[in-house]
This record gives C-alpha cells, sequence and structure tokens, in this order.
C-alpha cells in the first residue's frame, strides 16, 4: 500500500466513514476525562483563583488554531506540487475548523485576560498575530468560496494558505521575541513544563480530545466536499 | 475573588461553537448526498 492509495476520493470517503465513530467516541471520552481532572482533581491556583482553569481549553485550543493552520498550508503544498484533488478538498475542509479553534483562542483568552490582566484585550504581538491568523483563515473561506472555478478556487487558496504559514511561527515564538503581557510558553519542547501535573494532565487530555473532535469535524467537511464535487461534474 | 463567571463564558461559548460545528457540517453532508442521490 502506497500512501497515494487515500488520495483517491472514493477511498478517503470509505476510510473517512469507518474512523468517524471512533473518532467521535476518543474526542467525547478523553474531554471527559480532561474535564474530570481539571475541575474535580486539579487544584485552586494560589494567585488565580478558579479563573486559570479557562487553560484547559484555552491553550489546547490555540495549539490547534496554529497545527490546524500547518496542516492547512501542509496539504496546500502537496495540492499544489501533485495537482492533487483530495489535498486541495482536505486543506478547505481544515480552514473552517481551524478558524473555530482561532475563535476559541481569542475569546478563552479575553474571558481569562479580564479577571487577570484587567482587560479583555491589548494590542501586544500574541494576541494580535493570533487575530491575523483569524483573518487568514476567513480570508482562505472568503476567496476559495468566492471563485466559482473550483480548480481555480483551490490554487488561490493554496497559495494564500503557503504565504500565510509565516504567521505561525510568529505567534509561536512572539512571547520570545517581544514584551508581551501575554506570559511565556507553559509548555515547550526545551523546558519542564511550568505547571503542576495534575493541571498538565488535564490540559493534554483536552488538547488530545481537540484533536480527536478536529480530524472527526474535517473528515466530515471532506465527506461533503467529495460529495459536492462528484455532485457537480 | 474566584471569577466563576469568566470561566462558565468561556466554557459555555467553547461547548456552543464546538456543538453547533458538527451539525452545521452533517446538515452541509444531507444536503450534498439529497443533490447526488
Amino acid at each position: 500500500m502506497t500512501w497515494t492509495r487515500f488520495a483517491s476520493p472514493p477511498r478517503f470517503d470509505a476510510l473517512a466513514a469507518a474512523l468517524l465513530p471512533w473518532l467521535w467516541g476518543a474526542a467525547a471520552l478523553l474531554a471527559a476525562a480532561g474535564l474530570y481532572i481539571g475541575f474535580l482533581v486539579a487544584p485552586t491556583d494560589a494567585q488565580q483563583g478558579e479563573a486559570y482553569r479557562i487553560v484547559f481549553i484555552h491553550v489546547p485550543a490555540a495549539w490547534m488554531s496554529m497545527l490546524v493552520y500547518l496542516a492547512m498550508a501542509g496539504w496546500s503544498a502537496v495540492s499544489w506540487a501533485f495537482n492533487a484533488r483530495m489535498a486541495a478538498m482536505l486543506a478547505r475542509a481544515l480552514a473552517p475548523t481551524g478558524a473555530l479553534f482561532t475563535v476559541i483562542a481569542l475569546w478563552t483568552g479575553a474571558a481569562w485576560g479580564k479577571p487577570t490582566w484587567g482587560t479583555w484585550w491589548v494590542w501586544d504581538a500574541r494576541l494580535t498575530s493570533e487575530l491575523l491568523l483569524l483573518f487568514l483563515y476567513l480570508g482562505h473561506i472568503a476567496l476559495t468560496e468566492a471563485i466559482d472555478d473550483v480548480r481555480r478556487a483551490d490554487r488561490a487558496g493554496a497559495l494564500l494558505a503557503i504565504v500565510g504559514a509565516l504567521n505561525v511561527p510568529v505567534i509561536y515564538f512572539s512571547v520570545r521575541w517581544w514584551n508581551t503581557l501575554h506570559q511565556g510558553a507553559s509548555v515547550s519542547f526545551d523546558a519542564a513544563p511550568k505547571m503542576a501535573a495534575t493541571m498538565l494532565a488535564a490540559m493534554l487530555l483536552m488538547t488530545l480530545a481537540f484533536w480527536a473532535y478536529a480530524f472527526a469535524v474535517v473528515f466530515l467537511r471532506a465527506r461533503a466536499i467529495v460529495l459536492e464535487r462528484e455532485a457537480a461534474a | 475573588m474566584n471569577h466563576e463567571g469568566y470561566v462558565w463564558a468561556a466554557y459555555a461559548v467553547t461547548a456552543l461553537l464546538m456543538a453547533i460545528e458538527p451539525w452545521l457540517v452533517w446538515r452541509r453532508r444531507r444536503r450534498a448526498q439529497a443533490v447526488s442521490e
């Protein structure tokens, strides 16, 4: 079996149909476990009280907003290089879910910022670059929907997705490159986590739940796009 | 100073959005299915 096997839309559709119940189930179970540990096991924070519990959805949503964009840019690059239909459909299926995670990251960040910083919003580098990410997602959706010719729409969307990927490292490293009100990374590749084990466990479980949710909803949307294109052909 | 209202607001909006999205996508697929049949 080669990696191109699932580049065929009917094969992808069959694989996605088989995986979907497992993905939904995994998302529900992981979220239940994450919320249980996050609300009933993890202690109240000494400085922030209960407000810190927003971290269990804020950080996973922010991670997903960047990862989904990178996945979208990756599939866009594949579709651009190999003129691959399924890759273009996956890139387009990812955009609304990425936008949703970005909205969640921004909203939960605002709801956390108000009690801890005293403000819903500041124009610091992290928040502004995350807002730019939302505009990139919305721009991608608007651009691809505005062009009637599917192939031209895919190529225009792919170009925007690839160029916009430059913003992702800016978001990730913004708290190191600039002096921001937003705190630095709680979990990073080159340092020990700066939070209690139960808090970290809840956050990682919620991250896995968001992963499963993202796979499920993107596969479902990709199946819809496959059908729409078959009907239009 | 527990700020529980902010926590509820953050989780409620997140849950709502993450419930609406699959429903909208499911509806889109059903429409596409109806057209292709």
